[in-house]
């Protein structure tokens, strides 16, 4: 686009954030055209990347005023294409509003065990800057490294410890939106009790749908005194799950209990994740215990005892720090690794009641060789929480096809098992056809009528988490710079 | 702050007769009856109409009945606390969903469980403790309060202080509204993003957006050990003070509740000084450690450790004394955890002489006094200094909601305070779900 005919709007936005913050550059573009789920695609009409939350208002405001649709975006590790900017009709094109350059730490108040923050932080730069007190900030995706608390909180993020602590939303407490309109509002009482209905809760995991946080004030958490972590390793699946479901039975609360499959170990094995799990293991279960140092091993002694009786080949305890940061570091590496192994990996995210586990895994297995795939899971097994992921080659058609058969296929089994379709990854584009599978239309309709009240024009973020006939009330079809 | 919906009594629209005869003709006898007396009163009502549907079905039937006839409905449960809230603008009839008391699932292994609304909270957690189990909520409240009233309310107690809030355990509702028809949210699966998180709304929401008729909950297992400690000050800022130090450690007190001195409240400890009683639940190696932390954090104070006897006891006793029948006033107050000093002085100076307690670790704190307790001031001067306590509350970011009061009051000032900023979204969202108002119409904030 060249520079002389600069566009109206796109003059407009440079003023607000200023000219190197707004790109429409077609090649740059490219960059922003998918998250880390790379099967849906949509270029947007430019990115802008605002520093304040004044000038994420203004753009707002602008584009609510010319009725072009927009969507707020992250890091873009998110894996239902939640972040993608879609139009309000397919193939139309919006604007990405990337918090990326709001990312400071804006205050850290130990009294009230409580810290704000803008939501382009890092996820992991919050804990580390708070370690040094014995404090850190508990929801830990496996992306932690690269995901942002903005886009954590759009999708209610969960990770390994989340079994324990809970996710995102239990550590919200409260936020500053922007609304799709511009107006900025404050929900919650960050840290105080408030009035009136929980908006604040029906916020985190909107999706971009509501609004865009522009502030948030997180709950900081103490630094456990003590962590044992277990490394078990089965011959069989199908006794690794048996294991998971019984420490659940059991009572025992771990700070994660994961579970990996011998492909995705044999992958992280050749990979720089490398973590010594055994590779001829059928499956590894990391189980982590933390909390008091007193009685701990007590604890970590019942959950190795509770996988010897699962007929576990080697219960041992990580000996060092180090050799512990290895071993997570292998597991939550694990999705990197696998995706090299093919051009394309598909990532699902189901949840099925922690007794059907043995049952469900099983069948799983099943439909990926029936439909002669390569399918993985690497999982969070103590919420009941599966990643199955199938490698293929998105060049080969038929096998595109058969992965979309078999994703299907185990989608319903998780869902007839009384589960859930996502746990954490939120429902975005990808899933978005899937719904109907657990919410009949007049639960969907009353989701609608929440994001009518947030969102009543629709321009934010449409298309995405909840199926609506009509995506946005009133818009710019087909709206292109140059020719406006 | 003015509440003029409240100045009159609510009106009625249809008499009762009327409506108990139609609910008897559809769905049988025992399922509709006039209540009197202190049984589900609202305000000034001499008698009421209540409806007790017995399954979701006769809960939506129920729905659509009143919406035809445009009767205003007060969901209930147990109707232990229909007191809470403004003074309804109109009603017809009450709907509790007391006898839906079903248990509808409940898979141990998986720590889920599936009930009606009308599933008293204690009898579940009696049930579920067979399997060592608990939904870990310990609101104040009579032993009939019902699983979906508490979840209405969002209504918690000393063991917030670990556990959380109802929003925390709640994963999944089946609601009816207000015109009949039936949705769900959430689901039976402890971690699911699928969707709005509708159950957040309806937690706290007090029945004005749709009938909550089916409930979901992750469990907890029931510690096995407990232990509770009680400091004694005779200020509280130095009880603020290790409140102060304990959050800052690795201690994890289930609860911690700072106790004024009252010559009131009958409680198994000493109350001539203030008190400070942490409780943890816990393994038995991580209590006694955790207890012997905190008797060395607070070895300046004078101290008991209660017996397993005593301290049954002292809890007992400190949730029947909460919600007892003969406190005129109770007082909801809310700052900032590390403000609780500042708030006590402020209470201290403006609301003298009532009875304090606090949830130290959440900012909350509970005032209670009884009827004689504003007489030396002239009626006009009783609002007034109610309405600066909660100027003062608000300008620390925290909220003052008035649980109980006298007709006087409640007349006077608006129940909950001011909703800020969100004030125009909490009323379009009552408008889509009860666009009619028929649902508790002028209880909640902001007028909804
Ligand atoms: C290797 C890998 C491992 C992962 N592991 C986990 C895991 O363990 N647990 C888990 O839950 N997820 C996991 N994820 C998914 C992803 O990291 C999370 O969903 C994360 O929360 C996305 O953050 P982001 O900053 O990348 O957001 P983006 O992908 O940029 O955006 C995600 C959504 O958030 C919205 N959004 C972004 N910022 C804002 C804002 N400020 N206000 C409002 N809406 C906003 C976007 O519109 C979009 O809908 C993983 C992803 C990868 C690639
Ligand atoms: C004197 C007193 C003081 C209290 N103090 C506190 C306190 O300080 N903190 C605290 O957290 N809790 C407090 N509680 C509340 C208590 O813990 C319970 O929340 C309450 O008793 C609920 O029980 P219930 O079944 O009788 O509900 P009800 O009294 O029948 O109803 C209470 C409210 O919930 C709504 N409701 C009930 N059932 C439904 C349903 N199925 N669907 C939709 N709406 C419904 C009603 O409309 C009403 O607004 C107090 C209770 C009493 C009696």
């Amino acid at each position: 686009m060249a520079k002389s005919s600069e566009p109206k709007i796109i003059a407009q936005l440079r003023e607000i954030a200023g000219r190197d913050a707004v790109t429409c550059d077609e090649d740059e573009l490219l960059v922003y055209e998918c998250d880390a789920m790379t099967t849906h695609r949509s270029r947007p009409l430019a990115v802008i990347f605002p520093r304040t939350t004044e000038q994420v208002s203004r753009i707002v405001k602008l584009l609510h005023e010319n009725r072009i649709p927009f969507g707020p975006r992250g890091a873009g590790t998110g894996l239902s294409s939640g972040a993608i900017a879609t139009g309000c009709e397919k193939g139309d094109r919006a604007v990405v509003i990337e918090m990326a350059r709001m990312n400071r730490i804006l205050d850290i108040d130990y009294a009230n065990r409580r810290a704000v923050v803008q939501p382009g932080v890092i996820n992991i730069k919050l804990s580390q800057a708070v370690a040094a007190r014995g404090y850190h900030y508990a929801p830990d995706p496996s992306s932690q490294t690269s995901c942002t608390i903005g886009g954590n909180v759009a999708e209610n993020a969960g990770g390994p410890h989340c079994l324990k602590y809970g996710s995102t939303t239990n550590h919200i407490l409260g936020l500053e939106v922007v609304l799709p309109t511009g107006e900025i509002i404050n929900l919650g009482g960050a840290g105080a009790d408030t009035v009136g209905y929980d908006l604040l809760g029906a916020f985190v995991g909107s999706e971009g749908t509501f609004g865009i946080a522009t502030k948030i004030t997180v709950r900081l958490t103490r630094t456990p005194q003590m962590v044992i972590t277990l490394l078990a390793d089965f011959m069989e699946i199908n006794d690794a799950s048996r294991a998971v479901s019984a420490i659940i039975a059991a009572g025992m609360l771990p700070a994660a209990l994961e579970m990996i499959d011998k492909v995705t170990i044999n992958a992280v094995e050749d990979s720089v994740y490398a973590a010594g799990y055994p590779r001829d293991a059928a499956a590894c279960l990391i189980v982590e215990l933390d909390g008091l140092s007193a009685g701990l091993e007590t604890q970590a002694n019942r959950a190795a005892e509770i996988c010897r009786r699962h007929n576990a080949r080697t219960v041992r305890a990580a000996s060092s720090e180090n050799e512990r940061k290895r071993l997570w570091a292998g597991r939550k590496g694990a999705f990197g690794a696998l995706g090299r192994v093919s051009p394309d990996l598909l990532v699902q995210d189901a949840v099925v009641p922690r007794t059907k586990l043995p049952d469900v895994l099983a069948k799983i297995y099943q439909i990926g060789a029936k439909h002669r795939l390569r399918l993985s899971t690497v999982f969070h097994a103590g919420d009941g929480n599966l990643h199955p992921n199938l490698n293929y080659d998105g060049r080969d058609a038929d096998e595109v096809a058969r992965v979309h058969a078999a994703s299907k296929e185990i989608m319903k089994l998780c869902v007839d098992a009384g589960g859930s379709i996502t746990g954490e990854h939120g429902v975005g584009v990808d899933k978005i056809d899937y719904m109907p599978m657990i919410f009949d239309q007049a639960s969907l309709d009353a989701m609608l009528m929440v994001k009518e009240v947030f969102n009543p024009m629709g321009l934010c973020n449409p298309g995405k988490a909840v199926p609506a006939q009509r995506m946005c009330r009133e818009y710019r079809k087909g709206f292109d710079f140059a020719t406006n | 702050m003015e509440n003029p919906q409240s100045e009159t009594a609510p009106a009625r629209g249809s008499s009762l007769d009327k409506i108990i005869h139609r609910l008897r003709e559809m769905f049988g006898e025992d399922r509709a009856v006039i209540a009197s007396g202190s049984d589900f009163r609202i305000d000034d009502e001499r008698q009421r109409a209540v409806a007790f549907p017995h399954n979701i079905e006769e809960l939506s039937e129920t729905m659509k009945l009143a919406d035809a006839e445009r009767w205003r409905v007060i969901p209930a449960g147990a109707g232990t606390w229909l007191e809470m809230g403004n003074r309804p603008t109109r009603f017809d009839l009450i709907v509790s969903t007391a006898k839906m008391n079903r248990l509808l699932e409940y898979e141990p292994a998986d720590l889920t469980a599936t009930v009606e609304a009308g599933v008293p909270l204690l009898a579940f957690n009696r049930m579920a403790a067979e399997h060592r189990q608990f939904i870990p909520l310990d609101p104040f409240g009579d032993k009939r309060s019902t699983i979906g009233g508490v979840i209405a309310t969002a209504s918690s107690g000393p063991m917030r202080c670990a556990y959380g809030a109802p929003r925390d355990w709640l994963i999944g509702a089946t609601v009816v509204h207000a015109d009949g028809h039936v949705t769900k949210a959430g689901g039976k699966v402890v971690k699911n993003v699928a969707g709005y998180d509708l159950c957040k709304l309806y937690a706290g929401s007090f029945g004005t957006l749709a009938v909550i008729a089916e409930m979901s909950f992750k469990l907890r297992a029931l510690p096995p050990c407990e232990k509770t400690i009680v400091f004694y000050s005779f200020n509280a800022e130095s009880l603020c003070s290790l409140v102060a130090r304990i959050t800052d450690s690795d201690l994890q007190p289930a609860a911690m509740e700072l106790i004024a001195p009252s010559d009131e409240a009958p409680l198994p400890i000493e109350t001539d000084k203030f008190a400070l009683a942490i409780r943890f639940l816990n393994e038995p190696e991580a209590v006694d450690s955790q207890a012997a932390e905190a008797l060395k954090l607070g070895s300046e104070f004078r101290r008991a450790i209660l017996s397993v006897a005593d301290a049954t006891g002292f809890w007992q006793a400190y949730h029947e004394n909460e919600t007892s029948p003969h406190t005129e006033f109770i007082f909801r107050l809310s700052a900032l955890p590390a403000d609780l000093n500042a708030l006590i002085g402020d209470i201290s100076r403006t609301l003298p002489r009532s009875n304090l307690r606090a949830h130290a670790a959440n900012g909350v704190v509970r005032l209670h006094a009884g009827l004689a307790w504003l007489d030396d001031l002239k009626t006009k001067e009783r609002p007034r200094r109610l309405a600066e306590m909660r100027r003062l509350v608000q300008s620390r970011g925290g909220q003052m909601v008035i649980l109980r009061a006298p007709d006087e009051i409640k007349n006077q000032l608006d129940v909950w305070g001011d909703a800020g900023q969100t004030e125009s979204l909490m009323r379009a969202l009552k408008d889509k779900f009860d666009p009619q108002a028929t649902l508790n119409p002028g209880r909640f904030v902001a007028g909804i």
